[in-house]
């Protein structure tokens, strides 16, 4: 049963989107079959929940990170942000100061294979957990071969709920899981 | 901090991992002409204060003021709804 409409009461009608493409995560992902959009039956008013967004945010980072194609600032921003630290925590997490990580994120400056892997692996370490449906070790980063832009296609990921159950739980659970990409 | 009850409310809400995050169609055409990603509305629902509680229309609506991620100053309107524990965002724009 949906929701009643948080403008004006009224009664809704949900559906689940067979695909639906987000811009507003700060990086760009089609979500199959998980996004309910509720519309107000009364005022019009649209209503989108996108379910785990924590979870969304994780696999979302972690696939990134994991895509060879070198980073934007923009999607090094996303990933910063992913991790929930403000640039001055972020760049002391990883001993870099924060002057550097502003040029980075502004594309005032291009980052290193070596630094970009550093952030990779953080990112990684941190989030993975919440991910679980995305497979990662922590040897993969290091032996990832950056590629620069135009050597491959752009990082467009679409994302999928699947029944995932870790060791330790007793049942499945629905998770974030990324559609491979050529690489 | 006036509204004490309700930030603490808040803060719980947007760092429970079984929030329901619901988000209507004005506050994503503002939060696109802005610049706001869901991210930072995520970052100033966990830390920033509730500053005003008021009835506008059908629900009680909740003003959040805080900065996001890179120390932009943000305000965002809220309804939270205790029992489904989720939060639907209605619009968002710099303080």
């Amino acid at each position: 049963m949906s929701d009643p409409c948080p403008i004006c009461g009224g009664a809704t009608r949900a559906e689940v989107l067979p695909e639906y493409a987000d811009d507003l995560l700060g990086l760009p992902v089609v979500l199959r079959g998980a996004v309910v959009r509720e519309t107000c039956t009364v005022c019009g008013e649209t209503v989108t929940e996108i379910p785990d967004l924590d979870g969304l945010t994780a696999a979302l980072a972690v696939t990134r990170a994991l895509y060879p194609l070198q980073l934007t600032g923009a999607e090094l921003r996303f990933l910063r942000k992913a991790t929930g630290m403000n640039a001055r925590d972020f760049a002391d997490a990883i001993d870099l100061d924060t002057a550097s990580l502003s040029r980075w994120e502004n594309d005032k400056q291009t980052l290193g294979g070596y630094a970009e892997k550093v952030i990779r692996v953080f990112v990684c370490e941190v989030l993975h957990d919440q991910a679980p449906a995305i497979p990662y070790t922590a040897g993969m980063i290091p032996r990832l071969k950056l590629r620069p832009h135009g050597s491959m296609p752009p990082f467009r990921p679409v994302m999928d709920r699947v029944r995932f159950r870790l060791e330790r739980e007793d049942t499945a659970r629905l998770r974030w899981e990324a559609e491979p990409v050529a690489a | 901090m006036p509204y004490h009850d309700e930030t603490r409310r808040i803060h719980a809400l947007a760092r429970d991992p079984a929030t329901r995050w619901k988000w209507t169609g004005h506050a994503e055409a503002r939060m696109r002409e802005r610049d706001i990603s869901r991210l930072d509305v995520r970052t100033v629902l966990q830390r920033g204060a509730v500053v005003r509680v008021e009835q506008p229309r059908f629900e009680v609506t909740w003003n959040v003021r805080g900065r996001d991620g890179d120390g932009r100053p943000l305000e965002i309107v809220v309804v939270a709804r205790d029992d489904a524990l989720f939060v639907t965002v209605i619009t968002a724009w710099e303080a």
